[in-house]
C-alpha cells in the first residue's frame, strides 16, 4: 500500500493546476488576475503540506522517488522562492500589460518537473522531470512575442538544450547497457562490484567513464557551466527580465541537487572520474564568467556571466567529494539563489523611460532618486562580491574554507583572485548609481515593501549565518 | 557595574548603529544632523576614555575580553578584547573622528548626513579592527572598514574620484583576499580562530614564508609600503579633507597594527629569514619616497608620500625586532624600536591629521591644491599660518614634538642593529625637514600672488578648534612620550618575547 500523503505536493499541484488552466477559460478578461491569485493559493497549499511532510517519520525503503528529507527541504525552499519569484513576475507583467495565465501555469508545469527531478532515483525518470521542466522553460522565454530577441533566445535555447537531452539519454543508455539497471541503488552496487581502478582501464570503466561525461556534459550545459555556456547571456538578455529572474535561480538549484545526488550515489566510486571534469569545468567557467563580465554594459548580460562565474564556483565545492566541500556548495547554491531572487527582483521593480531596465547606465542616480533602492542594490552588489559581514562572504569563505582543508591551497588563491577582478564589474553599478552626477531617472513601480523585508532577512541572515549552515548540514545528513 | 557591560561591544556598535539611524533619517534639517553626530562620537570618546581609565597597563593579559561562540558549525566566535596596542589605536580612532566631525561642518556639502553616518560607522568598524582577536571576525571588520571610505571618496571626492577610489579598493581587496587564506590555513592548523592561539604554531620555515608574504602584502598595501604604495597619493589627492584626515590618521595605522599582532608573532622564523630585504624596503620607503615628495606639485601629494615615508620608520622598526636572534643584540634596545614604531604611529596620525586640516582650509577657500599657485597665505591668514607651520616643523621631527620621538627611538635601535642602517634611516631628517620647510616657504611666506589668496577669509571656528586640540596633543606627546609608551610598553616586551621564543 502507497502511502499518499508523501505525494501530496505533487498531487495537489497537478489538479490544481489542471482546475486553473480550464478555469481560467471561462474568465472574463478583466478578471484573468483571480487565477493568478488561484495559482498562488495553490503554491501555498502545496507549501503547507510540505512542511507537514517534516515531521512524517521517513521509512528507509528504498524506492524510486524519494521522500527524504533532503528533498522535502529543497522542495520548500523551491516552493516558498517561487511564491516570492511569482510576486514581482505579477506585478511587472500587469505593470507592463502583458499579463496571461498561461505564463504562470506553465512555470507551474516547470515547478512539477523540477520536484520530480528533485526526487527521482530513477535515470528515466530524472530524464522526465527535466524535459518537462526545459519544455516549460522553452515556452516561457519565447512568451514575449512582440520581441525578436525573445524568439532568438528560444529558439537558441530549445536547439541546444535538444542536442543536451539527447546526450543525457545517450549517457543513460550507456549505463544501463553496461549495469542492466536504471535505479540509482542497483546501479551503484554494480558498480561496486565491478572494483574499477583508476589506473586500469576496462570494457567496463572505459564504458562508465563515456556514460559519466555524456550525462555530465548535459548537466554542465543545463547548469550554464563553461564551455557550455554560450546559450546563457543570450537567453538572460533576450527574455523578459521575470523570466530571466525564474531561469537564473531554481533550475540552478534543481541541477544541483541532481548533480549532489548523483555523484554522490551512483557515481560514488568513480570520483577519479568525475572530479577531473568538475575541476575544469569550474576554472573554465570563473575565468570566462568573471572576465567577459567586465566589459558588458547590459545589466542582465553582466548578471548572466556572473552566473556563470558562480556556477564555477558551486562546482570547485563539489570537485574534491569531501562533505565539507558538499556543504559549503551548497551553502554557496542556497546564498547565490537568494541574492539573484533579490537583485533581478529589484530589477524587475524599476523601470526607466516606461520600459524595463535593459542598460546599467539606466540606474544612474539611482542614489538621489531613491535611495533606500540604490542602498540594496549597493548591498547586493557588495554580497555578491563577497564583502563581510554579508551572506555572500560567508558562502565564499565556506568555499575556501574546504579547498584548504584538502590543502588546495593554489586553487584558494586562484578563486580569491579571480573574486577580485569579479569585484570590478559588480563595483560597476554601484559607481553608476552612487557615483555619476547625474539626476536619477529609473522610476520604482511597485511593491516597496516585500523587497525591504527579503533585503532586510537576507542582512540578518548574513549576520548569522549558522541558521543557514545549520540547515545545509542537517539537509545533507539526511541525505 | 562597568565589568558586567560589555564595554567593547557598546563602543563599536554605538556609533555603526548611530550612523545607520542617521543614514534613514530623510530630510533631517542640517542642525539635527549636527546634534546628533557629535552626541554619538563624543558618547564613543567619553567610552574610549572610561576603558582607558580602568585598562590595566602593568601586566600583559587580554582585558574587556567578550567572548562567545557565533557560527558553531565553523568555531567562529565573537571574541573582542584589547591589549596595550589595540587601546592605543582606539584612542586614535576615536579622537580623530571626533575632530573630523567637528571639522566637517565648516563645509556645505549634498548629502550630508550620509556623509556624517559613513564617517561614524568608519569609526565603528574601525574600533572592531583593533578589538576583535577571532581572525575572521577581525577579517570582518578589516574588510568591510573598505566600503565606507570607498563611498566617502567616490561620491565627494574630486574630478578623478572614480579612479582613485576604485584604485584604492581593488588595491586593498587584493591584500585582503591573500590574508584570508592564511587565516583559513592557520586555523587549520591550530584548530581554532583565535588569533592567540596560531601564536603558539610551530610552522616549518617554508610554510611560514608563504603566510609571511600574504600577510606582508595584505598589511604593506594598507600600510602602505614601498612599492606597492602607489593608491595612497590618488586616494588622498581625490578625498574630501576629512577623508584623506581619517585615511592617513587611523587607516594606515590598520596596516601597522596588522604586521604587529600578526606578522611579528606568528612568522617570526620567515621574518628573521627575510630581514634584511624587509629593512631594505623600508630603507627605500624613507628615503626614495622623501625625494619624490621633494618633487610634488600638489600639497595633498606631497603630504601623502610623506606619510609613506615616515610609515617607512614604522615598517623598519617593527622588523628590526625580528634581529632578536642575532647574537650579541640587546633585547631591550629592539624593544625601544617597537616602542618607537607604536609612537610613531600615534605621532604620524596626528601630524597628518592636522596637515589635511590645513590643506583643506587652504582648499575650502582657493578650490586650488597647486603649491605654484600659492604663496603669501602667512600675510593674510597669519594664526592659521603660524599652526600649520607647527604641523610643518612636527613632521620634519623637530625635538619637543611628537614627530621626534618615535623617530629617534627606531634609529637607536637601527644603531644597534647596524650602523648602515642608522645611518640610511637618519637621511629623513634633513630630507623631511626639506620637503616640509620647503613647502612652508612656498605656501605661506612671501607676498599674496593672486586675488584667490588675498580673499581668503579667517578661520571658522569649526577649523581652529581641531586644529588646535591637535597641537596640544603633539606637544603633550613631545614632552612627555610616557602617555603613549606607558600603556603600550607590556604589550611590547609581551610581543618581544613571543618572538624571542618562537625563532629557531
Amino acid at each position: 500500500m502507497i502511502d499518499l500523503s508523501f505525494y501530496l505536493p505533487e498531487l495537489i499541484l497537478l489538479i490544481s493546476l489542471s482546475f486553473i488552466i480550464l478555469f481560467d477559460l471561462f474568465l472574463p478578461n478583466d478578471k484573468k488576475e483571480i487565477s493568478y491569485y488561484l495559482i498562488q493559493a495553490s503554491l501555498i497549499l502545496c507549501l503547507f503540506y510540505l512542511s507537514s511532510n517534516l515531521n512524517i517519520n521517513h521509512s528507509n525503503e528504498i524506492t524510486i522517488y524519494d521522500n527524504s528529507l533532503f528533498t522535502v527541504i529543497f522542495k520548500l525552499f523551491i516552493v516558498a522562492s517561487l511564491i516570492l519569484i511569482l510576486h514581482y513576475t505579477y506585478i511587472f507583467l500587469s505593470h507592463f500589460q502583458k499579463y496571461q495565465t498561461e505564463y504562470f501555469s506553465i512555470i507551474l508545469f516547470g515547478l512539477l518537473g523540477i520536484m520530480i527531478m528533485i526526487s527521482a532515483k530513477h535515470l528515466l525518470l530524472l530524464y522526465l522531470g527535466i524535459e518537462l521542466l526545459s519544455l516549460s522553460l522553452y515556452s516561457i522565454i519565447a512568451f514575449n512575442k512582440d520581441s525578436i530577441y525573445s524568439s532568438e533566445a528560444a529558439i537558441k535555447y530549445f536547439i541546444l538544450g535538444a542536442i543536451s537531452s539527447g546526450f543525457l539519454l545517450f549517457g543513460i543508455s550507456l549505463i544501463y547497457g553496461l549495469t542492466g539497471h536504471l535505479d540509482y541503488q542497483n546501479i551503484a552496487t554494480t558498480i561496486e562490484g565491478l572494483n574499477l581502478s583508476a589506473t586500469e582501464y576496462s570494457v567496463h570503466s572505459l564504458g562508465l567513464v563515456f556514460a559519466l561525461t555524456f550525462i555530465l556534459i548535459s548537466l554542465a550545459f543545463k547548469f550554464g557551466a563553461a564551455p557550455f555556456h554560450m546559450w546563457v547571456p543570450d537567453v538572460y538578455q533576450g527574455s523578459m527580465t521575470p523570466t530571466t529572474l525564474l531561469l537564473s535561480t531554481l533550475p540552478k538549484i534543481a541541477i544541483f541537487i541532481i548533480i549532489l545526488s548523483l555523484t554522490s550515489s551512483i557515481f560514488k566510486d568513480l570520483l577519479s572520474f568525475w572530479s577531473d571534469i568538475l575541476l575544469t569545468l569550474s576554472i573554465i567557467s570563473i575565468i570566462v564568467g568573471n572576465v567577459v563580465a567586465l566589459v558588458q554594459t547590459n545589466i542582465k548580460r553582466m548578471l548572466a556571466y556572473s552566473t556563470i562565474a558562480n556556477v564555477g564556483f558551486i562546482l570547485i565545492g563539489i570537485y574534491s567529494g569531501s562533505q565539507f566541500g558538499y556543504q559549503a556548495s551548497l551553502f554557496y547554491t542556497v546564498t547565490y539563489v537568494l541574492f539573484t531572487i533579490s537583485i533581478f527582483g529589484i530589477i524587475t521593480q524599476l523601470k526607466y523611460n516606461n520600459q524595463p531596465i535593459e542598460e546599467i547606465t539606466d540606474l544612474s542616480g539611482l542614489n538621489l532618486s531613491y535611495p533606500a533602492y540604490a542602498l540594496m542594490i549597493l548591498v547586493i552588489m557588495l554580497s555578491l562580491i563577497g564583502i563581510p559581514p554579508l551572506l555572500g562572504f560567508h558562502a565564499k569563505l565556506f568555499i575556501i574554507q574546504s579547498l584548504v582543508i584538502t590543502n588546495e591551497i593554489g586553487l584558494a588563491i586562484f578563486i580569491v583572485l579571480m573574486t577580485v577582478i569579479g569585484s570590478f564589474y559588480y563595483l560597476r553599478v554601484i559607481k553608476v548609481m552612487y557615483f555619476d552626477d547625474k539626476k536619477g531617472l529609473a522610476e520604482v513601480i511597485s511593491s516597496k515593501w516585500v523587497t525591504y523585508f527579503f533585503i532586510i532577512f537576507l542582512v540578518l541572515l548574513g549576520l548569522n549565518p549558522e541558521v543557514l549552515a545549520n540547515l545545509t548540514l542537517y539537509a545533507l545528513s539526511n541525505i | 557595574m562597568l565589568d558586567s557591560l560589555p564595554l567593547l561591544s557598546i563602543l563599536i556598535w554605538m556609533p555603526i548603529i548611530g550612523g545607520l539611524i542617521l543614514l534613514f533619517l530623510k530630510s533631517v534639517s542640517e542642525k539635527y544632523i549636527r546634534v546628533f553626530g557629535h552626541s554619538v562620537s563624543l558618547a564613543t570618546l567619553i567610552l574610549s576614555i572610561i576603558i582607558l581609565n580602568e585598562f590595566d597597563a602593568d601586566k600583559y593579559y587580554l582585558q574587556f575580553t567578550e567572548r562567545f561562540l557565533w557560527i558553531s558549525n565553523f568555531d567562529i566566535f565573537y571574541h573582542l578584547a584589547i591589549d596595550g596596542f589595540s587601546l592605543i589605536f582606539i584612542m586614535l580612532t576615536t579622537i580623530t573622528t571626533s575632530l573630523i566631525l567637528i571639522f566637517s561642518f565648516s563645509e556645505n556639502r549634498a548629502q550630508n548626513n550620509k556623509f556624517i553616518s559613513l564617517f561614524l560607522i568608519l569609526e565603528g568598524l574601525l574600533i572592531g579592527v583593533f578589538s576583535a582577536f577571532d581572525s575572521i571576525l577581525f577579517y570582518i571588520f578589516f574588510e568591510s572598514m573598505l566600503i565606507p571610505l570607498f563611498l566617502i571618496i567616490g561620491i565627494w571626492g574630486g574630478s578623478n574620484r572614480i579612479y582613485a577610489t576604485l584604485k584604492f579598493f581593488i588595491y586593498t581587496f587584493v591584500g585582503s583576499v591573500l590574508m584570508l587564506i592564511s587565516l583559513i590555513y592557520l586555523s587549520n592548523q591550530a584548530d581554532s580562530f583565535n588569533i592567540v592561539d596560531f601564536y603558539n604554531l610551530n610552522l616549518p620555515l617554508e610554510t611560514q614564508i608563504y603566510i609571511f608574504l600574504a600577510f606582508l602584502i595584505a598589511f604593506g598595501i594598507k600600510i602602505p609600503m614601498w612599492p606597492v604604495h602607489t593608491w595612497l597619493p590618488d586616494a588622498h589627492v581625490e578625498a574630501p579633507s576629512s577623508g584623506s584626515v581619517i585615511l592617513a590618521a587611523v587607516l594606515l595605522k590598520v596596516g601597522g597594527y596588522g604586521l604587529i599582532r600578526f606578522l611579528l608573532p606568528i612568522t617570526s622564523d620567515a621574518g628573521f629569514y627575510l630581514n634584511s630585504i624587509l629593512i631594505t624596503l623600508s630603507l627605500i620607503a624613507i628615503i626614495y619616497i622623501s625625494f619624490v615628495a621633494l618633487a610634488q606639485k600638489d600639497m595633498k601629494k606631497l603630504i601623502a608620500y610623506s606619510s609613506v615615508a615616515h610609515m617607512g620608520f614604522v615598517t623598519l622598526g617593527i622588523f628590526l625586532a625580528f634581529n632578536i636572534a642575532k647574537p650579541g643584540i640587546d633585547k631591550d634596545i629592539l624593544l625601544l624600536g617597537l616602542q618607537g614604531s607604536v609612537m610613531q604611529m600615534v605621532s604620524h596620525g596626528l601630524i597628518s591629521a592636522g596637515l589635511f586640516f590645513c590643506i583643506g582650509i587652504i582648499y575650502a577657500r582657493t578650490k586650488n591644491r597647486a603649491i605654484d599657485d600659492q604663496s603669501g597665505i602667512g600675510q593674510v591668514m597669519p594664526l592659521f599660518s603660524a599652526m600649520m607651520m607647527f604641523f610643518l616643523l612636527s613632521n620634519a621631527g623637530l625635538p619637543g614634538t611628537s614627530g621626534f620621538v618615535g623617530e629617534f627611538m627606531v634609529m637607536i635601535a637601527g644603531l644597534e642593529v647596524s650602523y648602515l642602517y642608522a645611518f640610511l634611516a637618519s637621511m629623513t631628517l634633513v630630507l623631511a625637514a626639506s620637503y616640509s620647510l620647503w613647502l612652508g616657504k612656498r605656501v605661506l611666506f612671501g607676498l599674496p600672488s593672486n586675488d584667490n589668496i588675498n580673499n581668503m577669509s579667517s578661520m571658522k571656528s569649526e577649523e581652529f578648534w581641531p586644529l588646535i586640540i591637535l597641537i596640544l596633543f603633539i606637544i603633550l606627546l613631545g614632552v612627555k612620550p610616557g602617555i603613549i609608551l606607558d600603556i603600550s610598553l607590556v604589550s611590547s616586551e609581551y610581543m618581544i618575547d613571543v618572538i624571542n621564543g618562537d625563532i629557531k
